[in-house]
């Protein structure tokens, strides 16, 4: 074991499929020499050589197309986008050609490559383009798996499933968690099976729960500090962290909630056709009779993210997140 | 310019010529929501 942040899990995780698997390669604006802006790629390049762990040019449609190129000829491409904002140059590869390559050639080719980016809506205090969720426009695409591991333990286990899948993964990390918090992390290889949820906080049907929260990403840290203040008050409150936005673990999700009677989604990004649109029709569909409240969000609004300056109008505190509980508590209490 | 300065419905405003009903919705909740508990 070893006492990881996400980047440290994320560069161990990268090291052991690069010595595992000689067809793997990793590149993107300063990862080879520098390492990476956030250090992700850290002595990777020392260690497999340039040819596997190279810097590329900011263009980042070039970036993803060549690793079309690459995964069509039988490499597995790692390619770094320094934050998902820059994803947008790529869109035409990404989505006219990436995601449906197996589609279009009748399964006869796949497309296997990891696309990574930092996501957050806010808490960097960047410009244009630097604080952006953009994670449901990849998951509304067939043919891409989109993951977003919060914890370091699961970056690792995430990141080498990512790595050995068939198909295109879209893998997002919270930029806010690269540094801290720190967790151990088992040694060697080991894999987290795409598309399952982890239930952090689960309580026994026989104990009458009262609520469940689904979250992803960074505002699972914030989930967890609030749902432990309103287990001081009395409240049973079950936390999901999705890890896989899709395919996503409805198995898990429903029967929470066939339990609790009541969800509540929380994620950054804009409200409207969102992960959380997904998660509640479904809800709605399979859980309807269980229901005791309206199933409810806490979201971004449907506007671009402002500046810096704006910013905390964004956050979404631990301190909302236990008024939103409270209040569906008490409908028609 | 402090922080606080910007005002949450300077921020709706700007991206759209006109504000959607959802938007209105949206800040018209959240508008109660900091008036009653601040935003820290």
């Amino acid at each position: 074991m070893a006492l990881y942040s996400n980047i440290q899990a994320l560069t161990n995780a990268l090291d052991i499929a690069m010595e595992r698997d000689k067809t793997i390669v990793t590149y993107g604006e300063d990862v080879g020499f520098a390492g990476g802006v956030f250090r992700a790629t850290r002595g990777l390049q020392k260690k497999h050589g340039e040819n596997r762990c190279f810097d590329a040019p900011i263009a980042e449609a070039s970036l993803v197309g060549i690793a079309a190129g690459m995964a069509f000829n039988g490499l597995r491409p790692i390619v770094e986008l320094q934050f998902q904002g820059f994803a947008y140059p790529a869109f035409q590869q990404l989505f006219c050609h990436i995601a449906r390559f197996r589609n279009r050639t009748r399964g006869r080719f796949t497309c296997p490559m990891v696309i990574r980016m930092p996501v957050n809506l806010w808490g960097l205090k960047g410009l244009e383009h630097h604080s952006e969720a953009i994670e449901a426009m990849f998951a509304h695409a067939p043919g891409f798996k989109v993951v977003i591991p919060s914890k370091p333990s699961d970056v690792k286990g995430l990141m080498l499933a990512a790595v050995e899948c068939d198909d295109p993964v879209i893998f997002l990390e919270p930029l806010r968690n690269y540094y801290t918090p720190k967790e151990e992390v088992a040694d060697g290889h080991y894999t987290i099976e795409i598309g399952k949820a982890k239930q952090i906080i689960k309580w026994e049907a026989s104990d009458n729960p009262d609520l469940t929260i689904v979250t992803y990403g960074p505002l699972v840290y914030d989930c967890e500090t609030a749902v432990a203040k309103l287990q001081q008050e009395g409240m049973k409150i079950e936390l999901i962290d999705l890890m896989t936005i899709h395919p996503w673990d409805e198995a898990t999700v429903v029967a929470s909630v066939k339990k609790t009677g009541r969800i509540l989604v929380v994620h950054e990004a804009v409200k409207s056709f969102s992960v959380s649109s997904e998660i509640i029709t479904t809800i709605n569909e399979k859980c309807f009779e269980y229901l005791q409240c309206p199933p409810a969000r806490l979201t971004g609004y449907d506007v671009t993210v402002p500046l810096y300056q704006g910013e905390h109008w964004f956050k979404i505190t631990e301190k909302r997140i236990i008024d939103k509980v409270k209040t569906m508590m008490t409908y028609l209490a | 310019m402090n922080k606080k300065d910007t005002k949450l419905a300077d921020i709706f405003q700007y991206t759209y010529a006109k504000m959607t009903p959802q938007l209105e919705e949206q800040l018209a909740e959240a508008q109660a929501y900091f008036a009653k508990e601040g935003n820290n």
